[in-house]
């Protein structure tokens, strides 16, 4: 269980929704999560095949998730990073094994919620499902403006971008993984990195 | 649409729908090649299936206009995507073949009293897919251009005579020379 008065998780919600931080069902939310937990770097929030899973609020540190790919290769899905709430989102939604794995690159800290718990509070909790839309709305214009940045910005550029959010990305990332994450070659993602 | 919404629902859930009779809540849409018209219905946090026709999801990426996406017969999207309230991309659907499309409206008031459970449930899980198809579309960019093209291509054959070819270069993520030689190949292969 969250510490008494830790309202970290009721914080970052206020920020993505505007409703203040001591909201009646944001202080009951923050209060489900356990945690904090630390990472060291190269550990796992989970791992693929796990049964039981958990959406996570990362406090601080940086690191990917990962998904297998039809092709058989593993691409970096999304950056994890401070603010952000992350889970294998296919079990989310329809229960199963995870078919992701997460990894920490930075040592980093953590709260969780099972998604047991996360879906009984949810369903049950009309204002709480009512700022869910607000909430994931956010994370869809996160995840559009990644797709058209992939597709549509000069690579260089984005490049640049991603070393001031991820600080030292180069350093704990391959540059396979990388160029994965940038939808581009190896030999494309060197000459990228060596423009810039 | 009851089956789309099986399938959307989490296996603990489906039995919620079973007994629905959702024709009550439905609404059809219909509409001519162009931009949807936002003024025609109101859009507001609806699960659409659409029954027949070509949908093109499009948004403006620093002026550039970018296509990201396709809607086709039998497929479930959501229209948060293009909602005015969160629309930052400047995000919206250019139809390419007359549609009709059926919305269930999640936010009616008849449908969240008489179906509270069903209604709480896939309010859920419709705004978890939202950001969760996405995801989806950025992975295929990272698969290998020339056979995730080539692929597409025979799959979706039938949107060369309706789409531009503009649009299907940039949705591929490729040139429009690699698109017409992938044409070439996709087709000569018999």
């Amino acid at each position: 269980m969250a510490k008494k008065g830790d309202l970290i998780i009721a914080k970052r919600l206020s920020q993505l929704t505007g409703f203040p931080e001591k909201t009646p069902f944001f202080i009951e939310f923050s209060a489900l999560f356990e945690g904090p937990i630390h990472f060291e770097a190269h550990e796992n929030l989970w791992k693929m095949g796990d049964k039981e899973g958990y959406l996570w609020y990362i406090h601080f540190g940086y690191g990917f998730d990962r998904i297998l790919l039809e092709d058989g290769t593993k691409m970096l899905n999304g950056m994890t990073e401070p603010g952000i709430f992350i889970c294998d989102e296919n079990s989310l939604l329809w229960g199963g094994p995870a078919k992701t794995d997460s990894i920490m690159y930075t040592p980093g800290s953590a709260y969780r919620i099972s998604y047991r718990e996360w879906k009984n509070f949810v369903i049950i909790n009309d204002p709480m499902r009512n700022v869910l839309l607000h909430i994931n709305s956010h994370f869809v214009q996160m995840r559009k403006l990644r797709l058209l940045k992939m597709k549509m910005m000069d690579k260089v550029e984005y490049w640049k971008y991603i070393q001031e959010r991820f600080s030292g990305i180069e350093k704990y990332c391959s540059q396979t993984e990388i160029a994965r994450y940038f939808g581009v070659s190896k030999s494309t993602m060197h000459r990228i990195m060596k423009t810039a | 649409m009851k089956s789309k919404l099986i399938d959307l629902l989490h296996p603990d859930q489906r039995g919620l729908v079973r007994n629905v009779k959702l024709s009550r809540y439905v609404q059809t849409f219909i509409q001519q090649p162009g931009i949807f018209q936002y003024s025609a219905i109101d859009i507001h946090d609806c699960i659409c299936v659409l029954v027949r026709g070509v949908i093109g999801v499009k948004h403006d990426f620093e002026g550039r206009e970018a296509i990201t996406h396709f809607y086709q017969e039998g497929d479930l999207f959501l229209s948060t995507e293009i909602d005015n309230v969160y629309n930052k991309q400047g995000s919206y659907w250019r139809i390419y073949e007359d549609i009709e499309m059926l919305l269930l409206p999640l936010k009616s008031d008849m449908w969240q009293q008489e179906q509270p459970l069903l209604a709480s449930a896939l309010n859920v899980q419709a705004s978890l897919m939202a950001a969760f198809t996405y995801q989806k579309f950025i992975n295929n960019l990272g698969l290998d251009r020339k056979s995730y093209s080539l692929e597409w291509l025979k799959a979706n054959k039938r949107l060369l005579s309706l789409v531009p070819r503009m649009d299907i270069a940039n949705y591929l993520d490729i040139s429009k020379s690699s698109l017409k030689s992938y044409i070439k190949i996709a087709f000569n292969d018999g």
